[in-house]
């Protein structure tokens, strides 16, 4: 039976794989950053195409609709991967090689070990039934006030791909879900690899940088990490893959004006609002960070990087409009974890901003949640700087930024006790950023001998 | 230099340089060593590795050894067949030997209830007691049981047994659960709201 789960995965991944390489640029890509995106893109292909399709078909007809999609993808995309060239760097080495293997290996076996926990099977998996069950959509009368505590506000498609899965098996299961925990995994460490190696240029740096994601302690082991089944570490991908897609345009060899990728970022950008509530903000930190870059490079055609901008502004923008208004045709109940964000709700809790503020330095600090992430993160950011300055200022406003939104939105925290509230949910929001941390830390690694050495 | 932005991209000069990141056209300057980390001159103390590089990788590997001890104690349920129960918190190691009495409360609550074998999990007043269940839902329970309101836990996979939403208040235990909620888990796992315990 769990052959079907492994089969659902696959059409995902198919569907992956042929929306990156339709959209990915004439270049020559490597293999690691196909696979990388395979998850990320199978999961917005599955997950959009059976929200809209939901609308019009229902049960076995629309899986097989999704799935003729995925597949049709795959056709195309396989079309530009066979006529293009895929540089597979071979000279990584055998001993990283058996580190990836392990570190894989250890996190599937926690992902198939722990539970959803609470999270996993209230807000995601839950919905994700109720969308089996009801032929591939949340009926209306869960996203009103008796299922509030379920918070029917949050995005679809982490709890949809989940619906996938089981509309192949026929049956629930909240084993097979877990399932995408360690290809998750797989995608962030191939993400990881090519955002250094492009940066570097030196493939075993690369695939030493990538190695560290598996030391982050809560973004591996912990509620919101790699094994949870949560949406914070996908979110944390799709994050990841924008990065990596973003930090191209801060390559030396990048014309003026920068080539930001339109249309590989559009689909990453509009990934993050509809895998998680804050992928909006990470969303519009991208492209603030492009245009930061673009202002900083003095970059003379500015009528068309405004164009470029306004268009990948209009991708997560898009998303989250159609989103609201679902929710306000299905009459969900409002968020009560934030009051409205009014100057009056400011002026009245502004003094929040300390007891978090202290809370997150704790946080940070924290070597048994976070390794020595954050502070060897500020280590190479200052190191970086005058080696790889583009690059070191996107990924700097990429950590940043996020991290005082999220800490000044507590100050119109709905909760009793601010305190409380952070220390529910502010450590699962940091797990995204650590992406940009270990891409950081990776440009600062020693250069390893050999490998790929010419940038692209 | 007053080179035109373009120009000044390609000038080979521009960039400071270094053998840790080369860049294309940097050739001829291959050899200028920058850091701003110590250890940037003088000869190399281990052999193969540039005295550049040997404090990254000192920093390397206190960050993947401290990332190791974290990740280590992060491990899910898998932790106690390898180090054994005190390997978790101190309160988790009591409350799996000494049985506090939360679970005699439980155990005489769930009496009437309509499923083989229940436990509960974590809920407000047990924030403590989750790996301890989930060890003994491991061992014990065939068709574990899942969650109650807030937080809560579907053990070891597969449908659940049984769905105990747990109340906090007398008010809120008396209320049913409504229909589709087990549909929703499984139409073989029975759904029990429970009151709090005290």
């Amino acid at each position: 039976m769990i052959a079907w789960a492994f089969l659902a995965l696959l059409v995902l991944l198919a569907g992956g794989v042929g929306l990156a390489a339709t959209v990915l640029p004439r270049r020559d890509w490597f293999a690691a950053e196909l696979a990388g995106l395979a998850m990320p893109f199978g999961t917005l292909a599955v997950s959009a195409s059976w929200f809209l399709l939901s609308f019009l078909l229902r049960d076995a007809a629309l899986r097989w609709a999704v799935t003729v999609l995925c597949l049709g993808l795959f056709a195309l995309g396989l079309r530009r991967v066979v006529s293009l060239q895929i540089r597979v760097c071979g000279e990584i080495g055998w001993a990283l090689g058996a580190i990836w293997l392990v570190q894989f290996a250890v996190v599937t076996w926690q992902s198939l070990g722990c539970p959803l926990a609470s999270d996993g099977l209230f807000i995601w998996s839950f919905r994700a039934k109720l969308a089996f069950l009801d032929g591939g959509q949340v009926a209306q009368p869960y996203f009103g006030m008796p299922w509030q505590e379920l918070h029917p506000t949050y995005p679809l498609c982490y709890p949809l791909v989940q619906t996938w899965i089981f509309s192949w098996l026929g049956q629930t299961h909240q084993g097979a879900v877990k399932l995408v925990c360690p290809l998750f995994f797989a995608s962030g460490v191939g993400l990881l690899w090519t955002a250094v190696r492009r940066a570097t240029g030196n493939a075993r740096t690369a695939a030493l940088a990538s190695t560290l994601l598996f030391f982050v302690p809560w973004a591996m082991f912990k509620p919101g990490g790699a094994a949870s089944g949560w949406a914070d570490f996908p979110l944390a991908v799709a994050y990841l893959a924008a990065l990596t897609l973003a930090l191209e345009s801060a390559l030396p060899t990048a014309p003026d004006p920068p080539p930001f990728r339109t249309h590989p970022l559009f689909w990453s950008l509009a990934l993050l609002p509809w895998t998680k509530q804050e992928g909006i903000v990470l969303a519009g930190t991208i492209v603030g960070a492009l245009a930061l870059r673009s202002w900083l490079e003095r970059c003379r055609d500015w009528g068309s990087v405004a164009l470029r901008l306004a268009l990948l502004t209009a991708a997560p923008v898009t998303v989250v409009l159609l989103w609201r208004w679902y929710l306000a045709v299905n009459g969900a109940a409002p968020n009560r974890d934030f009051l409205p964000v009014t100057m009056q709700a400011f002026a009245d809790h502004y003094e929040r901003l300390a007891p978090v503020g202290i809370l997150l330095c704790r946080d940070l600090l924290n070597v048994e949640r976070w390794g020595l992430l954050w502070p060897f993160a500020l280590l190479a950011l200052w190191d970086i700087q005058r080696r790889h300055p583009r690059e070191s200022t996107i990924l700097a406003l990429a950590i940043f930024a996020p991290l005082a939104i999220y800490t000044g939105s507590y100050i119109f925290s709905a909760w009793p006790s601010v305190v409380r509230h952070a220390n529910s949910s502010l450590t699962r929001l940091l797990i995204p950023l650590a992406m940009p941390a270990l891409i950081a830390i990776g440009l600062a690694l020693p250069a390893g001998a050999g490998g790929c050495r010419n940038r692209t | 230099m007053n080179l035109p932005v373009a120009d000044r991209r390609s000038a080979p000069t521009e960039r400071p340089n270094s053998s840790l990141g080369q860049r294309p056209g940097d050739a001829g300057i291959r050899n200028y060593q920058f850091s701003v980390l110590p250890f940037t001159s003088g000869p190399p103390y281990v052999p193969g590795i540039k005295t550049s590089d040997l404090t990254r990788y000192v920093l390397l590997t206190a960050m993947v050894g401290c990332g190791a001890f974290g990740g280590w104690r992060s491990l899910g349920p898998g932790r106690f067949w390898i180090a054994g129960p005190e390997s978790g918190t101190d309160t988790t190691g009591q409350a799996l030997l000494g049985m506090p009495d939360f679970s005699t409360q439980l155990g005489a609550k769930l009496r009437g209830v309509p499923v083989n074998r229940a436990l509960l999990v974590d809920g407000p007043p047990f924030w403590t007691t989750t790996d301890v269940v989930r060890l003994a839902a491991c061992l014990l329970v065939p068709r574990p049981v899942a969650a109650f309101s807030g937080c809560g836990d579907a053990l070891r996979f597969r449908n659940p047994a049984a769905v105990l939403f747990f109340r906090s208040t007398p008010a809120e235990a008396s209320q049913k659960l409504p229909q589709p909620a087990a549909e929703a888990f499984g139409s073989d796992s029975s759904i029990v709201s429970l009151k709090a315990a005290p």
